[in-house]
């Protein structure tokens, strides 16, 4: 009787939090990723909040700036009028797409300046191929901190 | 038609002399008009005692327009900004080198086009076997997460203002770059 009384209120109990907590239920689940990644959602990096990390990192910019890791150039890309693409004779092999930045100042730019603001910002670290293409890779946290603060 | 055409002329002067008048200012500032006494009105001191009551007023247009290049070309997030350079006006050999490897390494025509043969991700030493030590080391460089990359610069010999930089990671060669020194 008394055992049958536990399991009632235990499935009562079951119910009653099923019915509350709709948020996560489920047990989270481990997953192997072919490629491990530093950056994880909810990082942050100079103050700011990463919010994706997969291949393109996603940082909530909230309206300030990014610079110039290093002398370069910022360049429109054909492909995506959204994005604009950094690279840099200090930096060979490397190329660093840039979307959702509200303006953006185009041409040859020392390091330091403002390459434009925006609310939320995606960085994709690609890399040259060996038949001229260019791959996404992770960018090195270092290297974000730096299109982040002006130094 | 050519009456119409005067006629509008006429209202166009007309309301010109009845804006001076309605501004009560005298339209050629130099000459001294005398002016019927309603349409006198108290001027500033600098403009009615000063001998010469042009440079008050020519410091107003000039400020004027500093604020408007400011407003155009300032960037007041308090960064370095303005004029889009077109050029990094930096010496390689004081801003970009490290660390001096080999003071007369220079780049041959025929060094750099075989050089240029060499496929990205072969081995570094497949290019030291044909270019020899480099002017320089960069320092090193986190580009890519967990690799740091070493970098190695050469002056070419027929263009000493131009530098090609390489960049390893580890033992591997990633690519180059050619760097335009001012």
């Amino acid at each position: 009787m008394r055992n049958a009384r536990f399991r009632c209120s235990l499935v009562l109990g079951a119910l009653l939090l099923a019915g509350c907590d709709v948020a996560s239920p489920m047990p989270p689940v481990a997953m192997n990723l072919h490629q491990q990644w530093q950056l994880q959602p909810g990082d942050r990096i100079a103050g700011y909040e990463v919010s994706s990390g997969l291949g393109d990192i996603v940082i909530e910019l909230a309206g300030k700036g990014l610079y110039l890791p290093r002398d370069g150039r910022i360049q429109p890309l054909d492909a995506s009028p959204d994005c604009a693409l950094f690279s840099s004779p200090e930096i060979p092999a490397y190329q660093m797409r840039i979307c959702g930045l509200k303006q953006k100042h185009w041409g040859d730019r020392k390091q330091g300046q403002s390459i434009g603001r925006g609310d939320r910002v995606s960085l994709a670290m690609l890399r040259k191929q060996v038949d001229g293409t260019w791959t996404m890779v992770e960018p090195a946290t270092q290297l974000l901190e730096q299109f982040l603060d002006t130094q | 038609m050519a009456d119409n055409r005067s006629a509008a002329k006429k209202s166009v002067k007309m309301r010109a002399d009845q804006a001076d008048v309605a501004q009560k200012r005298p339209r050629s500032r130099g000459k001294s008009v005398a002016y019927p006494s309603e349409c006198y009105i108290p001027q500033a001191d600098w403009a009615v005692s000063s001998q010469s009551p042009r440079i008050p007023q020519i410091i107003y247009v000039v400020g004027g327009w500093a604020l408007a290049a400011l407003a155009f070309f300032g960037d007041f997030g308090g960064h370095q900004n303005g004029v889009v350079a077109q050029s990094f006006g930096q010496s390689f050999k004081r801003d970009l080198c490290q660390e001096v490897v080999q003071p007369n390494a220079v780049l041959s025509r025929e060094d750099l086009a075989q050089m240029l043969t060499i496929p990205e991700r072969s081995a570094k030493s497949a290019l030291r076997e044909i270019i020899a030590e480099p002017y320089c080391q960069l320092p090193g460089l986190a580009v890519r997460a967990d690799v740091t990359a070493m970098r190695e610069a050469y002056p070419l010999a027929f263009d000493p203002q131009t530098w090609l930089v390489l960049l390893y990671e580890g033992e591997e060669y990633a690519g180059y770059a050619f760097y335009w020194e001012e």
